[in-house]
């Protein structure tokens, strides 16, 4: 009898021990998400933030350095735990959200289902979750986004619309003043995989470009601007 | 049971429960290239839409093998499928085996082009990645020049149906969405004029550089506005009046 006794602990104690350590063994095993977080959605944010785990580069620039330091697959992920805890299934008001934070909420970030719905480009959904991550930073009051001035002029003189509604962008809560800010964090995030990734692929690197490029209309102070693309190497 | 049994039900029981959560992790997150063994579009979504329900034709990632492809074709095409598959666009082999494609691969390819629905925007850009990496011949300036000239893409969920009143969250991330509806399109012109700007700085005549700069100024009458912009940008910065 205490033989068999001896045998049901040893089952229970590997069996408990064993689990515990998959648990730990899981990618993220500090992001919690609600119930309600779809598989293939929590899945999917978690392979891509294993992606974002596995970026290496030698090299960054002196405001990716100030923001997220190297360009380093644990550096962004450490980045990312400082800031957000829990990942959250909403529909952000909009038909055609991603991700967004509610302030009320602080460490959380609200995935749409059109993360997994839309296909875009991995790098580009990503930075929408680091966008929203920097969002969540209360002690910044959580870098509110400036309004766009009149006329919102790109470089070529052109009014800023939406292509697909032909709204235009000026007087709209859609512009940053400083290049600190979720649009110009997220800038600086594309610009230096573009530019520093050693081992990304070439098309991780083209497609960092090109949605950085177009990040960078939304930063409206010209001194801020300028330094974003001196910091690039673009001037 | 003897003691000895008991030894070895508990040794099995020990050596079940190592492999039972391992077995069931590898099966949710690949093998450790980041390529996953379920499809994850092949889940049933808690709460399909319906231009979820819309998505239910054949086979919308799964690039078709033509016949008559050589062995090594096939291999890569299955490669890309993969990639679809698991939505890594930093899969290795994307530099190391979707690399040298023949003209019958990529002829292969620009028909999966046409077979994706219109909404695969990352897979539909990522042929023309691939084919416009190495352009090598009339037939592929040609297919870049039809991406251009598609309808433009009016929202990631259904292409043909444009998005209603923007609201505040949408004006937020929009350029993030809109950039992704035209990314077959921008990914077209970036890499004709990568290609073009390589053969001008290598002093090499190339035929297709006048193929290229046509396709541009075709593009400036695109209906889509985004794609007219930027076919302007190209051509001024390639210094082409």
């Amino acid at each position: 009898m205490s033989n068999q006794l001896s045998a049901l602990i040893l089952f229970f104690v590997s069996f408990t021990s064993i689990s515990a350590w998959a648990s730990d063994a899981r990618p993220r095993p500090d992001l919690r998400f609600d119930r309600d977080v779809d598989a293939s959605l929590k899945q999917q944010i978690l392979n891509d933030l294993e992606f974002m785990g596995s970026l290496k580069g030698s090299k960054a620039t002196p405001l990716h350095r100030k923001i997220f330091g190297k360009v380093d697959g644990q550096s962004y992920l450490r980045w990312f735990d400082d800031r957000v805890s829990t990942v959250g299934k909403n529909l952000c008001g909009s038909d055609t959200a991603v991700a967004c934070v509610l302030s009320a909420w602080p460490n959380k970030i609200w995935m749409s289902p059109n993360y997994t719905k839309f296909s875009q480009p991995q790098i580009a959904r990503l930075s929408v979750i680091y966008h929203e991550a920097r969002h969540t930073e209360a002690d910044e009051r959580f870098w509110p986004h400036a309004t766009c001035p009149r006329p919102f002029l790109n470089d070529e003189g052109k009014d800023v619309r939406s292509i697909w509604t032909g709204a235009l962008l000026q007087g709209e809560p859609a512009c940053d003043v400083t290049a600190f800010g979720s649009y110009g964090s997220q800038t600086i995030l594309l610009k230096n995989i573009a530019l520093n990734c050693d081992n990304c692929t070439e098309k991780v690197r083209a497609d960092a470009d090109l949605f950085a490029n177009d990040q960078l209309i939304r930063i409206i102070d010209p001194s801020s601007k300028a330094a974003m693309k001196k910091d690039f190497g673009m001037q | 049971m003897t003691k000895k049994n008991w030894i070895i039900l508990a040794i099995s029981v020990l050596v079940l429960a190592i492999l039972i959560p391992n077995i069931v992790r590898w099966a949710h997150h690949g093998l450790g290239s980041g390529v996953t063994l379920s499809h994850p579009e092949t889940e049933t979504p808690a709460d399909p839409s319906p231009a979820e329900h819309r998505d239910a034709r054949p086979s919308p990632s799964a690039t078709p093998t033509p016949k008559g492809l050589s062995s090594e074709d096939q291999r890569k095409l299955s490669i890309l499928n993969e990639i679809f598959a698991s939505k890594n666009d930093n899969d290795p082999r994307m530099d190391s085996d979707l690399v040298n494609l023949s003209p019958e691969l990529k002829k292969a390819m620009t028909e999966s082009y046409r077979h994706l629905v219109a909404e695969k925007r990352n897979e539909r850009g990522t042929i023309v990645f691939l084919i416009g990496r190495e352009l090598k011949d009339g037939a592929d300036v040609d297919f870049l020049k039809s991406v251009l000239m598609e309808k433009p893409c009016l929202s990631l969920s259904d292409c043909s149906k444009p998005v209603a009143m923007p609201s505040e969250e949408e004006l937020h991330l929009a350029g993030m969405n809109e950039t992704t509806a035209n990314y077959p399109q921008l990914m077209a012109i970036r890499q004709m004029e990568k290609a073009y700007r390589k053969w001008a700085e290598a002093g090499v005549s190339n035929p297709l550089s006048g193929q290229v700069i046509q396709a541009f100024r075709e593009a400036l009458h695109s209906p889509n506005p985004r794609v007219s912009d930027e076919a302007r940008r190209a051509l001024e910065s390639l210094g082409i009046n």
